[in-house]
C-alpha cells in the first residue's frame, strides 16, 4: 500500500509518460475499467473478424431445425428459421458496435460543431444554434426518431441517422456550457494575444481541451444509440430482415417468449451484456480522465 | 312412438342441463386484440368490431352453412325476380330488439338506408355495390333493388354489416350509439371499460335460434360473456394457462403447446378464407414477362415457407382464390399452378438469358445482375419469415433480392410508386369478388395492364347471381389469373383457437364468427 502511493507520488515528481498513457494504466488498474473494457474487446474482435469465426452461416435457413434448444450443436439454439443463433449473434455484434459508432459520429460531429458555434460565434448565432437545439429537445426522442424515419424511410442507415439527429442536442449543449466556460481561461486569452482567429481559437484551442468530457460522454450515448436503435428495429424501422441486428431479432422473438425461451434470450442477453459492458467502461473513462485525477 | 320418446327424453336432459348451467352463474372469458373503436356496424368496418358486433350482438337476414351456401336466419325466405335485379325477403314474426321494439321491414330498410346515405359517410357504402333502393312491402315483407345483378350481396347480408340495429335505440342514442348497440342477438350489452374490457349479459327474452347450425336453440347458456383486450400474444397464453380465459385465438407460434394438452381443447379451422401471395410490378421489366414471373412461381418452397412461418398450420395454395372462399377451384389451381420445382425455374431463367456469365453465384442479363426489391409489411412477423425464405428460395435459382418491410402506412402506399419489383401480399375476404377487386386492371396498385378477357370475365363474375353459374365464372377467373401470373399464391393460415377443456361446443361459423348460445363449460 505505501508502495503505491509513494510511486504515485513520484510520478507526480517528473512525469514519465503523456496523459495518454497515465491515462491508459489507471484505466487497467480501475475494476469496472477492466470488465467494461474486457466486454467491448470481446464486441470489437467479434465485429472484425467476420464470417471466418462464425460455426454456421447466419443467414442460412433450415425451417426442418426450427426453434432447437442450446446444445453442443448449436451453443445459443436455432430461431424460427432454423438459423443457428450463436453465429447471428457474432455477427449482429457489427451492427451493433456500427450503429453506435456511427450515429454517435453523427451526433458529435454536428453537436459539437453546433456547440463551438453557439458558445463562441457571438449573440444572434447563440441565440438562433440554442432555439433549434431547444426545438430539437422538445420532441420525445422516440417521437423525433420516427419523424426522421418517416421522412427518410425504413433502413438500418436511416436508423443511424436518426438516432444521430436525436443525439445532435445533448453535444451541442454540452459544449456550449464548456465553451463559455472556458472562453475566458488564460491559456485563451494567450492565444487571443497571440492573434489567432475567432475559428482557430474555437477548433484549434478550445476543442482539444474539451474532448476529454466529449469523450466521457460518447461513451454514454453509444449504448443510449444502440438501445434506440433496437427501439427502431423493434418497431420494423430499422434493420430489414434478414440482418441479425439485435433489436430486431428481439421482435421477432418476443412470439416464443413462452415456448423456445432461448430465441429471445440470446439476442436480450447480448444487448444487455454489451450494453452494461459500454457503460462499465464509460464510467472508468469518466474516472480516470477527471482533471483532478489526472493531475495526480 | 319410440322416436317421439327419444325427443322428449331428449329435451328432458336439455332442460336439465340449462338448469344446472343456469344455476352456477357461468361466466366465460374470451380475448379481444384490441379494443373496437366503435360497436357501430354502420360506422366501422375494423375486424375485431365485426367478431364482436357478428358474434354477439347483431343477427342477420341470412348465415352461411358450412359448404358455404346462403341459408335462412331473420328472414323466413327470399325469391329473386328474372333478371336477378330485385331480392324480396321474408322476414320471421315475432322477434324483438333488446330494447323491446320489433324487428321488421322497417328496421331493415333503416338499417341499410342508413349505410346508403352519404352523410352516415360508411365505410360499408362501397361493397353496397349496385344497390339502388329498398322497401318495406309490408310489415314483414321486404325489396332490394338493384341497377344490375350483384352477386357478392349475399356476403353483405350475412356478415357483420348486415346486423340489425333497432331503429328506436339509434335514434335515442345519436354519436354515442357505437357504446352502446342494441340488437336481437343472444347477448347484449352490459359495461364496457375502454380499454379493458367488455360485458355482455344474457338475453333473456332470446327469441328461438333460427340458425341450422346451432346446435343450442334456445337462450345461450352462458350468463355472461366478459371480453377482455390483450393485445399480446404470449399474455393471452398465460391468462389462459392460468384460467383467466375460456378460450383465446392465438398465433399459430403458441397453439401446439395446448394442442396435447389435457386441461385444454384446440380449435382449428382450416377454411382459411385468407391469402398470402407475391405481387409484381407488371409495369417493370423484367416482371412485365409472364415467364419471369413463373420462374419466381416454381423457384417458391411454399411447404417450407409454411413450416417456418406458421409452424405448419395453414395450407400451401396454388391458386390465387383461398381455399375457404366459395368457388375456389382446387382441379384449377393444381392444373395451372405452379409448384415448387427449381430446375424448372432455372430452365425458363437460362431460356429467358439471364446466365450466371461473371460466375458470382447471380444470373445477369445485358450486364445487369438479377437483384431486386421485395417490400413487405413489417407489422406481421409471419409475413417476415416468409419473406425470409422467399429470399432463400429465390437465391437458390440465382436471384438475390433485397427485403424492406415498414409498417401498413408507409408499405400499403409505397406501392403505388415505381420504385419496386415484387410485394409479399396478405388479403382475407368471404367472397370471390376480392378477385375482381384485387386484380381487375388497373389493379389494387394500379400496376396490372389492361388484360380485356380478364376484365370482362371478372365484371362477369360478380353480376352473376345463380351459385354454380358464379363458381362457373370464378374458376375460370382462376385459371385465367394463373395462366397469366398475375400472382405468385403461396399459402393460406388457418385459424388456431386454444380453449379450457371444460369449455364445450365452441364453434367458428363459416364466416369465422363464434355462435356463442352453443358454448357451454361442463362441470
Amino acid at each position: 500500500m505505501t508502495d503505491m502511493i509513494l510511486e504515485e507520488q513520484q510520478t507526480f515528481g517528473k512525469p514519465t509518460g503523456s496523459n495518454f498513457a497515465r491515462a491508459m494504466r489507471r484505466l487497467l488498474r480501475h475494476r469496472s475499467g477492466q470488465v467494461g473494457g474486457g466486454v467491448v474487446l470481446v464486441l470489437v474482435f467479434c465485429a472484425l473478424a467476420g464470417e471466418s469465426i462464425l460455426p454456421y452461416d447466419p443467414l442460412s435457413i433450415d425451417p426442418i431445425n426450427r426453434l432447437k434448444p442450446p446444445s453442443a450443436e448449436h451453443f445459443f439454439g436455432t430461431d424460427e428459421l432454423g438459423r443457428d443463433l450463436f453465429s447471428r449473434i457474432l455477427y449482429g455484434s457489427r451492427y451493433t458496435l456500427m450503429i453506435g459508432l456511427v450515429s454517435t459520429v453523427i451526433a458529435a460531429t454536428f453537436g459539437i460543431t453546433m456547440g463551438l458555434l453557439a458558445g463562441g460565434g457571438g449573440k444572434w448565432a447563440d441565440m438562433l444554434i440554442m432555439r433549434v437545439v431547444d426545438v430539437l429537445l422538445a420532441f420525445p426522442y422516440i417521437l423525433l426518431l420516427l419523424a426522421v424515419v418517416a421522412i427518410l424511410g425504413p433502413s438500418l442507415w436511416t436508423a443511424m441517422i436518426a438516432v444521430g439527429v436525436g443525439g445532435m442536442p445533448g453535444y451541442a449543449r454540452l459544449i456550449r456550457g464548456e465553451v463559455l466556460a472556458q472562453k475566458d481561461a488564460e491559456y485563451v486569452e494567450a492565444m487571443r494575444a497571440l492573434g489567432a482567429s475567432h475559428l482557430r481559437i474555437l477548433f484549434g484551442t478550445i476543442l482539444p481541451n474539451v474532448l476529454p468530457q466529449m469523450v466521457i460522454y460518447a461513451s454514454f450515448t453509444i449504448p443510449l444509440a444502440i438501445l434506440a436503435a433496437a427501439a427502431l428495429s423493434f418497431l420494423g424501422l430499422g434493420a430489414q430482415p434478414p440482418i441479425p441486428e439485435w433489436g430486431a431479432m428481439l421482435v421477432d422473438a418476443r412470439t416464443f417468449l413462452r415456448t423456445a425461451w432461448w430465441v429471445v434470450a440470446a439476442p436480450g442477453m447480448a444487448i444487455f451484456v454489451s450494453i452494461l459492458g459500454m457503460n462499465l467502461f464509460g464510467n472508468a473513462l469518466r474516472d480516470v480522465l477527471d482533471p483532478k485525477e489526472m493531475s495526480k | 312412438m319410440k322416436l317421439q320418446k327419444l325427443t322428449q327424453m331428449g329435451l328432458a336432459s336439455a332442460v336439465a342441463l340449462f338448469v344446472a348451467s343456469g344455476a352456477n352463474a357461468e361466466t366465460l372469458r374470451f380475448r379481444l386484440g384490441e379494443d373496437p373503436e366503435s360497436l357501430y356496424n354502420v360506422e366501422t368496418n375494423s375486424l375485431t368490431a365485426n367478431t364482436v358486433i357478428a358474434s354477439y350482438l347483431l343477427e342477420r337476414l341470412v348465415y352461411f352453412d358450412k359448404n358455404g351456401d346462403a341459408k335462412p336466419w331473420l328472414a323466413e325466405s327470399w325469391e329473386l325476380n328474372e333478371a336477378q335485379t330485385e331480392i324480396t325477403f321474408k322476414l320471421r314474426n315475432g322477434i324483438t330488439f333488446h330494447d323491446g321494439e320489433p324487428f321488421n321491414a322497417d328496421a331493415v330498410v333503416y338499417h341499410f338506408n342508413t349505410i346508403l346515405a352519404p352523410e352516415s359517410a360508411s365505410p360499408h357504402l362501397a361493397s353496397m355495390g349496385p344497390l339502388t333502393s329498398i322497401e318495406a312491402l309490408d310489415d314483414l315483407t321486404v325489396k332490394f333493388t338493384f341497377s344490375e345483378p350483384y352477386a357478392p350481396f349475399f356476403n353483405e347480408l350475412a356478415g357483420a354489416t348486415g346486423g340489425f340495429n333497432s331503429p328506436k335505440a339509434v335514434e335515442a342514442a345519436g354519436s354515442g350509439y357505437g357504446r352502446a348497440p342494441v340488437g336481437t342477438g343472444p347477448y347484449m350489452i352490459d359495461q364496457w371499460i375502454p380499454g379493458t374490457e367488455i360485458k355482455f349479459v344474457r338475453n333473456d327474452n332470446y327469441h328461438e335460434q333460427f340458425r341450422g347450425d346451432a346446435v343450442n336453440k334456445g337462450a345461450p347458456h352462458a350468463e355472461e360473456i366478459l371480453l377482455s383486450v390483450i393485445s399480446e400474444d404470449g399474455v393471452a397464453q398465460a391468462a389462459l394457462e392460468a384460467g383467466e380465459l375460456s378460450a383465446s385465438m392465438l398465433l399459430s407460434d403458441t397453439i401446439a403447446q395446448f394442442m396435447d394438452h389435457p386441461d385444454f381443447n384446440t380449435v382449428i379451422d382450416e377454411t382459411a378464407t385468407n391469402l398470402m401471395f407475391l405481387e409484381f410490378n407488371h409495369q417493370k421489366a423484367p416482371f412485365d414477362d409472364v415467364n419471369m414471373r413463373k420462374a419466381i412461381g416454381y423457384a417458391i418452397d411454399r411447404e417450407s415457407a409454411l413450416a417456418a412461418a406458421w409452424d405448419g398450420f395453414g395450407t400451401a395454395a396454388l391458386g390465387p382464390l383461398a381455399l375457404g372462399i366459395p368457388g375456389f377451384d382446387g382441379e384449377v389451381a393444381a392444373k395451372y399452378g405452379t409448384p415448387y420445382d427449381p430446375e424448372k425455374a432455372k430452365a425458363i431463367l437460362d431460356d429467358l438469358g439471364w446466365v450466371d456469365s461473371d460466375g458470382d453465384g447471380i444470373r445477369d442479363k445485358d450486364g445487369k445482375p438479377a437483384e431486386f426489391l421485395i417490400k413487405g409489411y413489417a407489422g406481421y412477423a409471419h409475413s417476415s419469415r416468409t419473406l425470409q425464405v422467399i429470399q432463400a428460395n429465390l437465391a437458390q435459382i440465382g436471384i438475390n433480392v433485397t427485403l424492406e418491410t415498414a409498417d401498413w402506412g408507409a408499405f400499403y402506399p409505397s406501392l403505388l410508386d415505381d420504385g419496386w419489383d415484387m410485394d409479399l401480399m396478405r388479403w382475407t375476404a368471404r367472397d370471390a369478388g376480392i378477385l375482381g377487386e384485387l386484380f381487375r386492371s388497373p389493379g389494387h396498385r394500379q400496376k396490372l395492364p389492361a388484360n380485356a378477357p380478364l376484365d370482362d370475365l371478372l365484371t362477369r363474375c360478380n353480376s352473376t347471381v345463380d351459385p354454380a353459374a358464379r363458381n362457373e365464372c370464378v374458376s375460370e377467373a382462376q385459371r385465367m389469373l394463373l395462366e397469366n401470373v398475375t400472382i405468385v399464391p403461396i399459402m393460406s393460415n388457418w385459424t388456431v383457437i386454444a380453449t379450457q377443456g371444460n369449455v364445450k361446443d365452441y364453434t367458428i361459423d363459416r364466416m369465422g364468427y363464434l355462435i356463442p348460445g352453443d358454448v357451454r363449460i361442463e362441470d
